[in-house]
């Protein structure tokens, strides 16, 4: 994100910058007392929670500390690329803490709150007023935006995540021995997993220097041609590699459909049991 | 004389001769492993062409087809071909494109290919 970016999607100008720091001329001086009005407020609505968060005077004071530094930023109002990328990191802060960004927006939401109602009780110029808010909450806004992407930006990421982990549980290729590689295929077979599986799969091929893939499907629920079609896929990939591919486990009911089917199975390799596999595949390498 | 930009290697190993295939693929550099290929052929008569594919991450079925008129070549001149390390990437693109396989004698490394060839 840059500033040229946030200004025009939040239409802030060099003015908003301003106001934000008149303003800040005047809260800045009593920010401590802001603060702990924050803080009090967040004792109150957190309730259980304001122990986990704050277990101790340290980490109370370290965060008190923290919201200092970051509204005194806020009132400085430079938005330069560090600036941005400080606002970042107090997005990834959170997320990592655990804050849900409803809390963090009700948070912000609050502390504006404070300030803005006790120097509006000191009587500042009634006409410049609305305005000088618009151009606070503007760039408050601007500011929040970059918090919330960072949280977004941090779910992609486990989402991301858990499914390799899934992928990688899905798909657990075993070495046989020297050259022989076996893959257990359980549940169901949509074109999206056959995808993930044949990437893993000829990876596998390329690291392990197969010449030999069991491709077991006595865990495959149901096989119909676009399974088949799937596994034909797979084989042609892996002979292109110079691995050749053996799928076991057709059960009786399975060979039987795919007859009936009429699907060609070509040079595709198949086998009753694993074990006749095994027996072909260790034939292969060398090995009895 | 192949174009001195397009790197040609030929080197005999054993009763074999290894191709290894660098660059991207295509008219110019299929063009010059012919003419290569074709001469060394002429003069040599090894086991078996060896061309290594482990340099190359990207194929498209044009090139395919060109890399299937290079193994021809050979065997017009009586000297089977095989294609070793074919990479990942490579092998899930063509099937993808349900490139026509049925005609390649691959294997999974140069010294598998020697034993394909065998």
């Amino acid at each position: 994100m840059n500033l040229e970016e946030l200004s025009r999607l939040f239409g802030t100008s060099e003015k908003d910058f301003e106001r934000v720091r008149e303003i800040g001329a005047i809260v800045t001086p009593d920010i401590d007392r802001y603060i702990e009005l924050f803080y009090e407020y967040l004792e109150q609505a957190l309730g259980p929670d304001y122990e986990i968060h704050f277990p101790d005077k340290d980490t109370l004071a370290r965060a008190q500390a923290a919201s200092r530094r970051a509204w005194l930023g806020f009132f400085e109002a430079k938005w330069d690329a560090q600036y941005i990328s400080s606002r970042e990191r107090i997005g990834e802060v959170h997320a990592q803490l655990q804050v849900e960004p409803r809390h963090y927006l009700a948070a912000m939401n609050k502390s504006m709150d404070i300030w803005l109602e006790d120097i509006y009780k000191r009587g500042l110029d009634e006409k410049s007023w609305p305005s000088t808010v618009a151009s606070v909450r503007r760039v408050a806004m601007m500011e929040a935006s970059l918090v919330v992407d960072v949280y977004s930006r941090r779910t992609g990421e486990v989402i991301a995540q858990q499914s390799r982990a899934m992928i990688d549980m899905s798909t657990p290729i075993a070495a046989l021995r020297e050259g022989v590689l076996m893959l257990p295929i359980v549940g169901l077979l949509d074109s999206r997993r056959a995808e993930d599986i044949m990437q893993r799969m000829l990876e596998q091929i390329a690291e392990k220097q197969a010449i030999m893939f069991i491709l077991d499907i006595s865990g495959v629920a149901v096989v119909d041609t676009a399974v088949a079609n799937h596994l034909i896929r797979m084989t042609k990939a892996a002979q292109l590699m110079g691995c050749d591919t053996i799928v076991s486990g057709l059960s009786p009911s399975v060979a039987r459909t795919i007859v009936e089917l009429g699907i060609d199975v070509g040079e595709m390799r198949t086998t009753g049991t694993l074990q006749d596999a095994l027996k072909l595949a260790f034939k292969r390498v060398g090995v009895e | 004389m192949s174009d001195a930009d397009v790197s040609v290697v030929l080197q005999p190993v054993g009763d074999f001769l290894v191709v290894p295939v660098q660059g991207p693929v295509n008219q110019e550099l299929l063009e010059a492993l012919t003419t290569d290929l074709l001469e060394y052929l002429g003069n040599h008569n090894p086991a078996g062409v060896i061309f290594d594919m482990a340099g190359i991450k990207v194929l498209d079925l044009h090139d395919f087809k060109g890399l299937r008129h290079l193994a021809d070549t050979a065997h017009l001149m009586g000297t089977a071909s095989a294609f070793a390390g074919i990479q990942p990437g490579v092998a899930a693109g063509l099937t993808m494109l349900d490139a026509d396989t049925s005609w390649i004698k691959s294997a999974i490394n140069v010294e598998q290919a020697m034993s394909v060839l065998q």
